[in-house]
């Protein structure tokens, strides 16, 4: 895991170069990706050129909690073909997350950049982890500050069904609390409380 | 007499197209006119590469290409793309000068306000 971690560092040459982190924690798969791919491609930087690669190398923590919208974590699918025939293969996103999280953002990030002979460059600068360490402590690192994003309105059905949701957690917690409440009671004073528990509507 | 100058023509190609004449004056043929073409193009060329530099130094500053150069049209900063990108990437103090006359003029880029998610139920 350290290993692959730096390997073909030595291939990039040029450390003019920022290293800049993403934490991938709570964010949205796909617009996490194209903020990666504008950075990995240089297109921040006044002095882009495109006939050579002039990103920042992007280190990407946290890959295991990255999140999507809707219900593509059980309904999107990688489709790769082995060249037998008959052989298409696929794989959803949740067992992808379960084999390999970084494969996810790997893959979304590389279909994102051009697909020129710099790509492969590209790819080399990407460096993602699942979770929070990585062996790169030592060298100077500057976080990545995501830009402002307006979310959208929940639609009402979603809405309400998000409404309901909450009102069951907060009925069980006050039935939990009650429940409590009415042991420490018995067990400090030794009375019996009768409260009924059903009828609290909250 | 046309074979010498197609051969001249023809160095640097791949295989037989600078060796051979019967494929050579076919490739000179196509790349005299691809140099036709591409002097028209390169003007495009190059101010969409400007256009790229302008819009990633605006953005160092908070400020995105399109309210950037509305700022300087109203303030009749005649400025081209080519000396902006040239300041944008030499100049960068005097980038921010700019930057900061067109944003006094046109403020477009607000901060977002947070429209109601999440937290407004709970």
């Amino acid at each position: 895991m350290d290993v692959k971690a730096l390997a073909g560092l030595r291939r990039i040459n040029l450390d003019g170069l920022r290293w800049r982190v993403f934490d991938a924690k709570g964010q949205v798969l796909g617009r996490l990706s194209s903020q990666i791919a504008t950075v990995l491609q240089g297109k921040d930087k006044p002095t882009y050129a495109p006939n050579r690669d002039d990103g920042d190398m992007c280190i990407i923590l946290n890959a295991k909690d990255i999140s999507v919208t809707g219900r593509k974590m059980t309904h999107k699918f990688y489709r790769w073909h082995t060249g037998y025939v008959g052989n298409l293969k696929e794989r959803s996103l949740k067992d992808q997350m379960e084999k390999d999280p970084t494969e996810v953002i790997r893959k979304a990030v590389l279909r994102m950049l051009p697909h020129n002979k710099l790509r492969d460059d590209r790819d080399r600068k990407l460096r993602i982890f699942s979770g929070s360490e990585h062996p790169f402590n030592d060298r100077l690192l500057e976080p990545f500050v995501m830009p402002p994003r307006n979310v959208r309105e929940m639609r009402p059905r979603a809405r309400r069904a998000l409404v309901r949701e909450q009102k069951k957690l907060e009925q069980g917690n006050t039935m939990v609390n009650t429940q409590r409440k009415k042991e420490g009671a018995d067990a400090s004073s030794g009375e019996v409380k009768s409260t009924d528990v059903g009828s609290s509507q909250v | 007499m046309n074979k010498d100058k197609i051969f001249k023509l023809a160095k640097g190609f791949r295989g037989r197209a600078k060796n051979c004449i019967r494929i050579a004056r076919e490739r000179v043929e196509k790349a005299l006119q691809y140099s036709y073409r591409d002097r028209r193009n390169k003007k495009r060329d190059m101010r969409s590469l400007w256009i790229e530099r302008i819009n990633a130094g605006t953005r160092l500053h908070g400020v995105n290409y399109g309210n950037f150069m509305h700022g300087l049209m109203k303030e009749n900063i005649q400025l081209n793309r080519k000396v902006l990108s040239e300041l944008a990437m030499h100049e960068p103090y005097s980038f921010k000068a700019l930057v900061n006359v067109s944003r006094t003029t046109f403020p477009g880029n607000k901060a977002v306000p947070k429209k109601e998610g999440l937290s407004s139920i709970l």
